[in-house]
């Protein structure tokens, strides 16, 4: 029992780093309509950037990582999606353009970077004792930036006149168009929290997972799910869903081997999918009307 | 040389067959399936299992193979299609890693990425197809048929049904037709054809691993379909040729081995977004073709009435 407390408590902090993933991709979709699979590559780039630089000082490794995932991000948009809206209103081009940005993302940097796994080292990778629990700092000060973060895009969100620009984007694009909304804005400043958002977790993926090439990939997967998992239009769903892999992704290891480890967090996902296909969200709004109506 | 290009050809058929799977399910019906790889391990590791137990027998290979997953696609039909559109992507790349987990976890049946070896040889109507080029010519064979028969199913009402959800769900269930029904037809279908390119490569390679089956592969199926122009019946068999044929002619330049593979992923990619890009710059051959006929001042009538507006 205390063994599964331990691994959950584990999957658990670093869901926040899936956290980080997953609401940047949740306000890119709900704002742009874009499901921006390429936020992986973005998310890799950020740790390999840091890796290499981390040696020289922490905070310039910040800033030029800061640079660097801005500078993709906004490429991204500018220079790959834009264009191709232009010509093709629908979504699915735009999709699989994303795709194809991922893909090529992923081998340029394999390209430049090499396979091999370099893990940055840190003062903070040694254990904190809470009564029997044993978690490792790092994890902690990820933990809670990631919360961090989170709660400053809430504000950003709802306080901010750019912040209801964007919600008001995200509720209806056509509407805000007819009423001369700069769309244009809330997509860039879209973009730019996402690749804002990327910029911790690339960091903290580089101390927790390592940093090598495909490291984006399995967090952009969850991350992914937990966008579909959390419902559309809920970025508090989407971070809901993101710590609950990570709790699962944990809590796999205590019973199954770990080459089961993201099988069995994917067949969750299916499962949670079946009961609620339209996400976690509408659950509860489905039983309060029903309680409503009786 | 020789033996080497013979080996890139039979390849090249054998995606094509898996490919042409997958234009049924996304190129056809428009659902963007990223499980692909699933049914083609299925084909596989059937193969590999009953083959020896059936002496090779390609019939009973292949119908076994297409059985199995045909009921898996089921599956994954059931679930993923309660959720939409974009979302049924996430949904079948979540489905193919979890089978991917299976390939490589259950190891005393699939034996993981140590693999099966010892598959025999096919044996079709009595005869041991016991040389790569009888193999080959029977894969090119195997290839034409089903590139023919996704033709026919293109043209017939099932592939009308299958376009007229791509386009429009909504307008289709007002005509009384079951987006639902026709996505769940195109995934089942799909995924038997794709089966059928398993069992082959199973056959031809003669040993099989979980690697093989992950989903890289369903990232290298998505690109075939849509570098060989999505929905096209012989898209397939073009987009094999690029990605399998072409694509890995770079290994000849003198380059580091580590380089190649990330180099013909990263062509594989630059491969779809130009082929996405370009699409907004090429007209439909429908649009052209009532452009041409608009210009020729012999547009009929009935198409002046019905037909999009085109203005001479």
């Amino acid at each position: 029992m205390h063994e599964l407390v331990q691994l959950a408590i584990g999957g658990f902090l670093l869901g926040g780093l899936y956290v980080l993933i997953a609401i940047g991709m949740s306000i890119i979709l709900n704002v742009t309509g874009i499901f921006h699979i390429a936020h992986g590559s973005t998310l890799s780039l950020c740790a390999l950037t840091f890796a290499a630089l981390e040696s020289t000082h922490i905070l310039l490794a910040v800033l030029v990582t800061t640079g660097v995932s801005l500078t993709f991000t906004m490429a991204g948009y500018e220079l790959l999606y834009r264009p191709i809206a232009k010509r093709q209103p629908t979504l699915f081009p735009l999709f699989l353009a994303s795709f194809g940005l991922w893909i090529v993302g992923g081998a340029a940097l394999t390209l430049i970077f090499s396979a091999e796994p370099v893990h940055p080292r840190t003062s903070l990778n040694s254990t904190v004792n809470f009564g029997d629990l044993y978690l490792l700092k790092i994890n902690l000060l990820a933990f809670a930036v990631a919360a961090a973060c989170y709660a400053a895009t809430r504000v950003f969100l709802a306080r901010t006149m750019t912040g209801s620009l964007m919600r008001a984007v995200a509720c209806s694009r056509d509407m805000s168009d007819v009423w001369g909304m700069p769309r244009r804005r809330a997509e860039r400043v879209a973009f730019m929290i996402a690749g804002l958002l990327a910029v911790p977790a690339g960091i903290f993926a580089a101390y927790v997972l390592g940093a090598y090439p495909t490291v984006g990939d399995t967090p952009l997967l969850f991350a992914f799910s937990a966008v579909v998992l959390g419902g559309l239009g809920s970025i508090r769903g989407a971070a809901a869903a993101a710590l609950l892999f990570g709790v699962v992704q944990g809590v796999a290891v205590w019973a199954l081997p770990a080459t089961w480890q993201d099988g069995v967090v994917f067949a969750v996902f299916l499962l949670l999918i079946l009961v609620s296909p339209r996400g976690l969200g509408t659950l509860g709004l489905r039983r309060r009307a029903e309680a409503r109506s009786a | 040389m020789l033996e080497y290009l013979a080996t890139v050809g039979t390849l090249t058929g054998i995606f094509a067959i898996a490919a042409a799977g997958l234009n049924i399910t996304l190129g056809y019906a428009g659902v963007f399936s990223a499980a692909q790889a699933v049914f083609v391990g299925i084909g596989a590791y059937v193969t590999a299992l009953l083959g020896p137990q059936v002496g090779g027998s390609l019939i009973i290979c292949a119908v076994a193979a297409a059985g199995c997953s045909v009921a898996v696609a089921m599956v994954l039909a059931l679930t993923s299609l309660r959720v939409s559109d974009e979302y049924f992507m996430v949904a079948s790349l979540a489905f193919q890693i979890m089978v991917s987990t299976v390939f490589t976890g259950w190891y005393s049946v699939t034996k993981g990425t140590d693999g099966i070896s010892g598959i025999p040889y096919p044996r079709l109507l009595g005869t041991e197809l016991s040389t790569p080029e009888t193999q080959s010519r029977l894969i090119w064979v195997v290839a034409a048929l089903v590139v023919a028969l996704t033709a026919v199913l293109r043209r017939g009402s099932v592939g009308r049904l299958f376009l007229a959800i791509r386009e429009d769900p909504v307008a289709t269930q007002t005509l009384g037709r079951s987006p639902t029904l026709g996505k769940y037809v195109a995934i089942v279908l799909g995924a038997a054809v794709s089966s059928l390119g398993g069992v082959l490569y199973a056959f031809y390679i003669g040993f099989i691993n979980s690697a093989a089956f992950d989903y890289s592969l369903s990232i290298q199926l998505t690109a075939i379909v849509i570098v060989g122009g999505i929905g096209w019946s012989l898209g397939p068999v073009v987009g094999s040729a690029i990605v399998v044929a072409a694509v890995p002619l770079i290994s000849l330049l003198d380059l580091p081995s580590t380089t190649v593979g990330p180099l013909e992923q990263l062509i594989y990619g630059a491969l779809i977004i130009a082929a996405v890009g370009v699409r907004g710059y090429i007209p439909s051959a429908v649009v052209l073709r009532e452009r041409w006929a608009a210009r020729a001042g012999g547009a009929r009538p009935w198409r002046r009435a019905h037909g999009p507006v085109v203005k001479p």
